[in-house]
């Protein structure tokens, strides 16, 4: 199939979701002219849930699950090479890097929003763009990236690693996980619109009453966040399944890679705490567009029940986020320290401990909100508790690298940076644990620096260590090393100058999500501007050497890294059902250094038949 | 302790004085410290720094002396030694780590909220309703019958407890100098206290400020007040040019 006949699948999607949008906007404007209510948030509801439906039945629902309803074949429609990208393939491998490249192109999009940002904050005044558009690009920033940070793991390393390092052939819900990935385009593109329907101004957190009174776009801000919270959803119960029932003979939850673990923990969480916000979430557009009152005092509503709702989800999220990303940096030491995971055992009942944890802390987010005071010992006490299993992932990773053989290349030094960042990340969170301090540092830039070492110090790292990681895997192509090393070094540096400068410039007292600011803070302000122009300057060798080397790159061999996973041990990339043979695991993953201990037989025979491109 | 561990583990102490000689000096570069709230608060600050600082340089010192003395160039060729993990060390360090979490849990967690919580349950010598309306605050002094839109004077040395709220969406009370804060909500009154204990005001020191801190909409960076702390005598000076409450 060549030509544009592989674009088929999006045109059709397209056009019916064009169609769904029109019955939408009908409905829309009948029930409107019959209540009396405004029209457009009626519409824009109407039409997006219409619009909705109609994208994921053009894209591939109709084919993969209603032709089957109504009696007929399911129908597939695979293209061949890069076309297939391009379709509802349910093909793992294929979701993985459609989460992947969808995610990096979100990031570096979220980006320069934060450049643009940091522009505007050049000026102690109103600058460049004005508090308006100031605080939708806010706003943008911190949801796109909240979502990556969510689903870059989870959606992409998890959707082509765990299968393969699991021994399985896919996972357990194929036809899911593709709708889980095409539910993200309507979420990107909700969210892009905004600006044109006056923005939003509340944040990533959408605290009512503000977000039940502002401009339009808030509702399509909500819509964005309770459709990728259905794609969340859809995700985790697929790796829960996946984990459970598809490991291959042998994979006992002894020998699982700590990767594996560590998405199992966050699939728990995101299986079973995303459902809470979608409630919160709905009881705000509900009182934008019925008759609701939930969050209206004068009406008998609670606005406080909306932070309580989020943070009930967005706390545990927070590990969604970063449990991965402990997974990554541990599975990555182990390797490049040619020695097995010091006291696995330990990290994956810290894990599971920190799991369990992460649903009893919310409240640290509120201790100002003016919510009951006796909430506030107990939850700092729960908050501080989390510093004993995050503890055991430290002395794992120093335990393994202490005495190993230490292989510096470019994933390793990520993983490496990550215990420096996290380190920082997980101290300055003790401060805002902390009642009395976190009553001065709460909304301060204290806050915005602590969580960006937390998720970007300790997960977006990790996300671009895994890129390259994996990039022979997925790509079946070398990187380039050296622009390797040179986008660490440069993110490295510019990143700690420039959030370690945020810390200072919070304690001097600048408060977070403002536009404009007393002028001595102009100076700290210039100099975030300037080390966050570097920052993003630190990604361009990244960029070109993703995109040069899956090019022409020069042809990766199987197993690069010589790491005993199963990944490892199928051809670069693998063929489309993983292995010729389903592997007879043996052994522990990590038992470098161990006689006699193997982790896998897998058969090298060759594919006879369809072998990956 | 084996021989590899001896020139960590000195780097380590002597990082460690370095760092906390470094914190001690610097620490009091913060901004104005202007109230007894603020004490408290800055006095747990520091104390939550001195003691992050050794676990901070335990795991740096670790973590780059393995890097210098572990690594090969190269691919390694061999592998490093088939160690699981040291059961004794793991439950150190869980016992060290869970003794830390406790005590910082204790103090200066609890025993730094007991102290604002004193401060909080003596009966003010003033008491202040500052009210947030997008994007304004409206500060109103019931003992005295009167109210500000333009500035909060405050005598110093006085108990004064802060009556927030809001008439349409969140806010938050906050004024850098005295470290207080808390949400203004639709609904709901919530208090805090503050006492000054220095003298200044905006002009020359904008951490003299009531801030809002809850983002409130477009123009949520320029609702702010200026604040002035003076002297009793000036206090009732001013008092007496307010407009009356109706």
């Amino acid at each position: 199939m060549n030509g544009v006949a592989f674009l088929w699948p999006i045109a059709r999607g397209v056009v019916s979701a064009v169609v769904g949008l029109l019955i939408g906007l009908g409905i829309g404007t009948g029930i409107a002219a019959l209540t009396g209510n405004d029209p457009a948030e009626i519409n824009i509801t109407f039409g997006y849930l219409f619009g909705l439906i109609g994208w994921l039945l053009g894209i591939g629902v109709w084919d993969n699950w209603v032709r089957e309803w109504i009696g007929r074949e399911r129908r597939s429609f695979t293209p061949e090479g890069w076309r297939r990208y391009f379709g509802f393939s349910l093909d793992h491998k294929v979701i993985g890097v459609q989460y992947l490249v969808t995610f990096v192109i979100l990031f570096l999009l979220a980006g320069i929003f934060a450049l643009i940002m940091r522009l505007e904050l050049a000026d102690a005044g109103d600058g460049l763009i004005g508090p308006d558009y100031y605080n939708t690009i806010m706003s943008l920033h911190g949801i796109i990236m909240v979502a990556v940070a969510v689903a870059a793991i989870i959606g992409g390393f998890a959707n082509f690693i765990l299968p393969l390092m699991i021994g399985a052939e896919d996972v357990a819900f194929p036809r899911l996980n593709a709708l889980s990935f095409w539910i993200v385009p309507p979420v990107a593109v909700l969210l892009i619109l905004t600006p044109l329907f006056g923005g939003f101004d509340s944040g990533w957190t959408a605290y009512p009453p503000l977000s039940v009174i502002n401009a339009d776009g808030q509702l399509l801000f909500l819509f964005a966040f309770l459709t990728f919270g259905l794609s969340s959803i859809l995700g985790g119960l697929n790796f829960l399944t996946t984990t459970i029932c598809l490991r291959a003979p042998g994979m006992t939850w002894g020998r699982l890679p700590i990767f594996v673990w560590s998405v199992f923990a966050a699939a728990i969480i995101s299986a079973t705490a995303t459902q809470v916000v979608a409630f919160g979430l709905l009881m705000v557009i509900l009182d934008r567009v019925s008759f609701m009152t939930f969050f209206n005092e004068a009406a008998g509503g609670k606005p406080l029940l909306y932070e309580h709702v989020f943070w009930f989800y967005s706390h545990p999220a927070v590990y969604i986020m970063i449990l991965p990303g402990f997974g990554l940096m541990l599975e990555m030491i182990s390797h490049f320290s040619r020695k097995p995971l010091f006291a696995y055992k330990w990290v994956v009942g810290s894990f599971l401990f920190i799991t369990v944890l992460s649903f009893l802390v919310w409240a640290h987010h509120l201790f100002t909100s003016g919510m009951e005071e006796f909430l506030h010992i107990p939850f700092m006490a729960i908050t501080e508790l989390i510093s004993v299993p995050t503890g055991v992932v430290f002395l794992a990773a120093l335990g393994t690298i202490w005495k190993g053989r230490l292989w510096l290349v470019t994933p390793m030094l990520f993983a490496l940076g990550t215990i420096f960042n996290f380190l920082i990340g997980g101290l300055t969170g003790i401060f805002l644990a902390d009642v009395a301090t976190d009553i001065h540092l709460q909304d301060t830039y204290f806050v915005v620096a602590h969580f960006h070492y937390t998720m970007m110090g300790g997960e977006v790292f990790m996300i671009f260590g895994a890129i390259y990681y994996w990039f022979p895997k997925i790509t079946g192509k070398m990187y380039n090393e050296t622009l390797g090393k040179i986008h660490f070094t440069g993110m490295f540096v510019a990143y700690n100058a420039l959030f370690l400068t945020m810390f200072y410039v919070g304690l001097q007292g600048m408060n977070r999500r403002v536009s404009s600011y007393p002028p001595e803070l102009q100076d700290g302000n210039v100099l975030l501007g300037i080390l966050s122009l570097i920052l993003g300057l630190a990604f361009l060798p990244f960029v070109y050497n993703a995109v040069a080397s899956w090019i022409k790159g020069s042809p990766a061999p199987d197993n690069p890294w010589d790491a005993t996973t199963l990944e490892w041990q199928t051809t670069s990339p693998p063929p489309e059902e993983n292995f010729p043979e389903i592997p007879v695991v043996t052994g522990s993953p990590y038992d470098y250094g161990v006689p006699g201990s193997k982790h896998a037989d897998v058969s090298k025979t060759p594919l006879s038949t369809v072998q990956g491109d | 302790m084996s021989k590899e561990m001896v020139i960590p583990a000195i780097t380590w102490i002597l990082l460690t004085a370095i760092l906390e000689l470094v914190a001690f000096l610097t620490l009091g570069a913060l901004p104005s410290q202007a109230s007894e709230q603020a004490k408290v608060i800055d006095d747990a600050f520091f104390l939550l720094i001195y003691l992050v600082i050794p676990v901070f340089t335990l795991v740096v010192v670790f973590l780059l002396y393995s890097i210098m003395k572990f690594r090969v160039s190269g691919r390694p060729t061999v592998d490093g030694p088939g160690l699981k993990g040291h059961l004794p060390l793991t439950l150190v360090w869980l016992a060290v780590t869970t003794v830390l979490t406790g005590f910082v849990f204790f103090h200066p967690g609890v025993t730094g909220l007991l102290e604002l919580r004193a401060e909080e349950n003596k009966v003010p010598d003033i008491v202040i309703q500052a009210e947030a309306v997008r994007y304004s605050w409206k500060v109103m002094y019931p003992q005295e019958m009167v109210y500000s839109k333009k500035e909060i004077v405050l005598p110093i040395h006085m108990n004064t407890q802060f009556l927030v709220s809001s008439k349409d969406v969140l806010h938050a009370f906050w004024i850098p100098a005295f470290r207080v804060k808390i949400d203004a909500v639709p609904g709901q009154t919530t208090h805090v206290n503050a006492t000054p204990t220095k003298l200044g005001s905006y002009e020359t020191d904008t951490q003299f400020r009531l801030q809002c801190a809850e983002l409130c909409g477009l123009a949520h960076s320029k609702m702010f007040l200026p604040v002035t702390v003076v002297s009793e005598e000036d206090y009732r000076e001013w008092i007496s040019l307010q407009k009356p409450i109706k």
